[in-house]
């Protein structure tokens, strides 16, 4: 019998965010289904890491509401949030050293009681999973302060699948990563989308946007103003010269790969 | 698994138990009228049997109490020195260098001067503590969160601005005992002190311990970050409000007995850090028995250093401490933190 799953939506209306009441970006709608994936797109400064602060409930929006599950996201717990929507920020310092297994384990924080250092079976269970879906069970051991970047990565995100969220917010994943672990995380995350998490990540890489994005909203900044949306919708949509020069102010050409068919975006300098 | 840096927990913790239980027994033995350690034990657990006169005093009245006291001091500065690194994610941070100490000091002059009842001098002492820790808060906080550069300025200003209150409350006083009496407790010491003031400071101390062992766990998690740890689901706020409530706690008990003393705070901790670096529990619970060893050590040599004469326990802890307070400063340099 094929089971029905109600899959949860994260909406956004008309969210402006910004700093001391500044906006940085304004007019923000889109929605997102659990199970796809959204790449938040832009130049810098266009209020990307903002507008995922803000997802995450770290800063409050300037106007506009995000609701999740048709609730507000400021009406759930502190505990509640976070056994739904997972963040991963750009950078993550460390207070101590940890090793990977330890660091994955305080993903299950939000499921257990906040003053107990407990492992339950489910818990030890969520561990093991995070940890083998992002490849790092293989260096659960090694402390954090001795992997590569790649690996650095990988453990981060098995810290927020640890959480067994619903919606993964990631500000730019593919951060000081070279090109084969771009694409081994990108890899991941289109894995993660497969089994229903909802992933909403920003990312500058026009090829990776390609291959990873259902939906991309692409905002641009214009002398001064807060940004806008500029575009919104399939990549096809809107990987297209005129609106990625209108976003970025620089030329794009789009040449197809004569082995797979794809897309291939070049900047033009 | 255990991996090779904690491989020694229980060597670890045999070896810090040992030197508490050979520092308690030598404060025991050593003295005015000094003692073998079987003496010293069989005077603890069985008074009566073949004693000289007197002697069953000295150990109960004299010895005891305030080597219990000295413990109980090491175990309230640590864990006090212990909560406020963990809350500013930085090793520089102490009760005494913080200002704490010296808010608590204050309100502790205060209520002698005021003749309040012991039993409430340490709450006293935690209201000091409270208000001057959240002013050197709000003048800490930067841009980028707590700044640690600001947090130990606005602790050595504060320490200034109590410490010459306190001075003017004693002029003001014009009562030359009691004068004397505040200057030595100033000055860090836990001479002439009884089992009434002990069981006091103890009480408190045992239950700010035991809410930071509540809190080991969410400690861990706010070691990421308060921001990640916010998105794992802890009430950040909460958490660190109650840090800093019972680091303030155990620093009032133990100033409200001890006066000031610093440093303690500052080298436990990070002793307990380097022996068990992954785990919050023990680390609170090395820390403890460091401090209180720590105290129970300097308390006898402040004891023994002169004929009749007394070296301020608080001097003397200074000595050790500032230099490693120094040597901490130069490392995190080099470390570029």
């Amino acid at each position: 019998m094929p089971q029905v799953i109600q899959r949860m939506i994260l909406n956004v209306t008309g969210l402006a965010v910004g700093w001391h009441g500044k906006a940085a970006a304004e007019g923000i709608d889109f929605s997102l289904e659990q199970g796809k994936t959204l790449v938040i797109a832009g130049p810098n400064g266009a209020g990307k890491s903002t507008l995922l602060k803000v997802l995450a409930r770290l800063n409050c929006p300037i106007a506009g509401e995000v609701l999740l599950g048709g609730k507000t996201i400021w009406q759930y717990s502190a505990k509640e949030f976070a056994c739904k929507v997972a963040y991963l920020p750009q950078e993550l310092e460390l207070g101590q050293d940890l090793t990977v297994e330890e660091l994955v384990a305080l993903g299950r924080n939000p499921h257990q009681n906040w003053w107990s250092w407990h492992m339950s079976d489910a818990d030890k269970q969520a561990v093991r999973k995070a940890l083998e879906k992002t490849n790092a069970w293989q260096f659960r051991h090694k402390y954090l302060s001795s992997l590569s970047g790649g690996e650095r990565q990988r453990a981060r995100i098995a810290l927020a699948l640890a959480q067994e969220p619903q919606f993964m917010l990631l500000d730019e994943p593919t951060l000081n990563l070279d090109f084969r672990h771009q694409i081994e995380l990108i890899d991941i995350l289109k894995d993660l989308k497969s089994q229903g998490i909802g992933i909403l990540t920003v990312l500058h890489d026009l090829n990776l946007m390609a291959r990873l994005a259902d939906q991309i909203l692409l905002l641009g900044t214009s002398d001064e103003k807060p940004s806008r949306v500029i575009s919104y919708g399939a990549p096809s949509v809107v990987l297209e010269s005129t609106t990625l020069r209108n976003a970025y102010q620089v030329g794009v050409s789009i040449v197809t790969d004569p082995n797979s068919g794809q897309n291939i975006y070049v900047p033009t300098l | 698994m255990s991996s090779g840096r904690d491989r020694f927990v229980y060597l670890h913790f045999a070896i810090l138990v040992g030197v508490l239980i050979f520092a308690f027994v030598l404060n025991l033995c050593l003295g005015e009228v000094t003692l073998n350690p079987l003496q010293a034990i069989n005077s603890l657990f069985a008074p009566s049997q073949n004693m000289p006169s007197g002697l069953a005093e000295v150990i109960w009245q004299i010895r005891l109490p305030r080597l219990l006291l000295a413990m109980v001091v090491g175990a309230g500065l640590s864990m006090s020195g212990y909560l406020l690194q963990a809350l500013s994610r930085n090793y520089l941070a102490d009760p005494y260098l913080t200002g704490v100490s010296s808010g608590a000091g204050l309100s502790v002059a205060c209520a002698i001067l005021l003749g309040v009842d012991f039993t409430f001098v340490p709450l006293a002492a935690f209201i000091g503590g409270l208000i001057v820790s959240m002013i050197v808060a709000v003048m800490a906080r930067g841009p980028q969160g707590l700044s640690v550069t600001r947090l130990l300025l606005a602790g050595v200003a504060i320490s200034a601005i109590c410490g010459s209150l306190i001075t003017l409350i004693l002029v003001a006083s014009g009562n030359p005992t009691q004068a004397q009496g505040i200057f030595f407790w100033l000055a860090g010491g836990i001479a002439g002190r009884g089992w009434n003031e002990l069981i006091c400071a103890a009480s408190y101390i045992f239950i700010g311990l035991t809410a930071a062992f509540f809190l080991s766990k969410p400690l861990r998690v706010m070691s990421l970050g308060a921001q990640p740890a916010q998105t794992l689901g802890l009430n950040v706020h909460v958490m660190q409000w109650s840090v800093l409530a019972l680091a303030v706690l155990a620093c009032g008990a133990a100033v409200s007995v001890s006066g000031l003393v610093g440093f303690v705070g500052l080298i436990a901790p990070y002793i307990a850090r380097q022996l068990y670096s992954r785990d919050e529990r023990l680390q609170l619970v090395a820390c403890v028995l460091i401090g209180s060893s720590l105290v129970l050590l300097s308390d006898l040599v402040a004891r023994m250093f002169g004929q009749g004469q007394e070296l301020p326990l608080g001097t003397l802890l200074a000595i050790v401490g500032a230099p490693f307070f120094l040597w901490l400063v130069v490392k995190q340099k080099s470390e570029g933190l």
